[in-house]
């Protein structure tokens, strides 16, 4: 409905087109598939009732409509007629038998020679004429006109028909193929999807690492900086009590005592 | 309806018989007339039953027999035309038989 729709509007037609056309055939059949459906349940109805296990197709097998008229003698008599006085009488029965008849009906005057009775001959002389004059182009003209008939309404349709069928069945059978497919798209999507999530676990693992560590630099930094600092001072206060506890007196000495040393290494380094 | 007017024959199982043939008699059989004994031949004829409804059924069926026979074939030739017009002009034949009778030549004839 929302295709239809879109279609009608126009506003996404060029993309929807193609993709429609593709799924026209599943759509056609899923829309009339309750019918089908009822086609399909009566077809077996049908089949159980006429096919089934009691069925005598011995005595009574399917009607099949016969190519031609059974043979015929003399234009219209069956030839099966004769076939019946042939078994009794031979070949010249069946004439003997009519021509009996005849002369039997017209001497009795059981059928009358009348005013009418020229009507007869003449009628089927013409008739007898004109069948041997037109009748195969008659024949043919017919059997033309049945074969196109036949063509046009019952071969043709048919053909038309299972042609249909048979695309539809190989677009569903594709389109079945297609959803089959899905499953391992969907499979993929989701390893996809995990392989994201494992990998933004783990970013976030190093992050988490690398904020540990950065905090545990800074206390380093910190009790590193606080112990040098402590040391300095440390030592800067010793130095400086020392050097404030040193008297003039005792810097003289020390003065003079290097003074001394020196003097000592000067005699060492001349000698 | 009354008399099975527009039923099929109360024979008729469309379990056993398939689809229904107007041109079939679905009763018990009984032997063909072409293969009937001379001196049997009245027997035969007391054995069929003359309930107008079974001439009714009777006729249809060899209506139906003959039409699929002559008629209802792929390509039909021009006897099915021969036997209508044949039987027709016989129908009217003994129709108009008491008019054609003072046509006759002869007097006695037996």
């Amino acid at each position: 409905m929302l295709s239809r729709l879109a279609l009608r509007g126009g506003a996404f037609t060029p993309v929807l087109r193609s993709e429609l056309q593709k799924r026209a055939a599943i759509v056609v059949v899923s829309r009339s598939s309750s019918g089908t459906n009822k086609v399909i349940e009566d077809w077996d109805r049908a089949n159980k009732l006429y096919y089934g296990p009691e069925r005598d197709m011995k005595n009574f097998p399917p009607p099949v409509q016969s190519e031609t008229p059974p043979p015929v003698r003399m234009g219209c008599i069956p030839d099966s007629w004769f076939q019946f006085f042939y078994e009794k009488t031979g070949v010249t029965g069946p004439y003997v038998f009519g021509l009996g008849t005849l002369t039997f009906l017209l001497s009795k005057e059981i059928w009358v020679i009348e005013h009418g009775f020229m009507e007869f001959i003449t009628f089927w002389a013409m008739f007898t004429i004109l069948t041997k004059k037109l009748g195969p182009g008659m024949a043919k003209y017919f059997d033309s006109q049945t074969e196109s008939w036949r063509a046009k309404y019952w071969d043709g349709p048919m053909t038309e028909n299972k042609k249909t069928a048979d695309t539809s069945v190989a677009e569903i059978e594709k389109a079945i193929w297609r959803e089959d497919g899905q499953k391992y798209l969907f499979e993929a999507k989701k390893e996809n999807v995990d392989l994201q999530l494992e990998a933004i676990y783990r970013q976030r693992l190093a992050e988490v690492s690398q904020a540990i560590k950065s905090r545990l630099n800074y206390q380093m930094d910190v009790e590193g900086t606080k112990r040098r600092f402590e040391q300095k001072h440390m030592v800067n206060w010793i130095v400086d009590s020392v050097v404030k506890g040193i008297t003039p007196d005792q810097e003289k000495q020390a003065l003079l005592k290097c003074i001394e040393d020196l003097n000592k290494l000067s005699t060492k380094a001349v000698a | 309806m009354p008399l099975g007017i527009g039923e099929y024959p109360p024979e008729y199982n469309p379990k056993v018989h398939g689809q229904y043939s107007p041109a079939r008699y679905y009763g018990k059989p009984d032997t063909k007339l072409a293969d009937v004994k001379l001196g049997q031949l009245g027997d035969w004829f007391t054995r069929r039953s003359y309930n107008p409804m079974a001439v009714f059924r009777a006729t249809g069926r060899a209506y139906w027999r003959w039409a699929e026979k002559w008629m209802m074939v792929k390509k039909p030739s021009v006897a099915p035309v021969c036997h209508v017009i044949l039987g027709l002009s016989l129908f009217y034949y003994i129709q108009l038989y008491s008019f054609v009778r003072y046509h006759r030549h002869t007097k006695y004839h037996w």
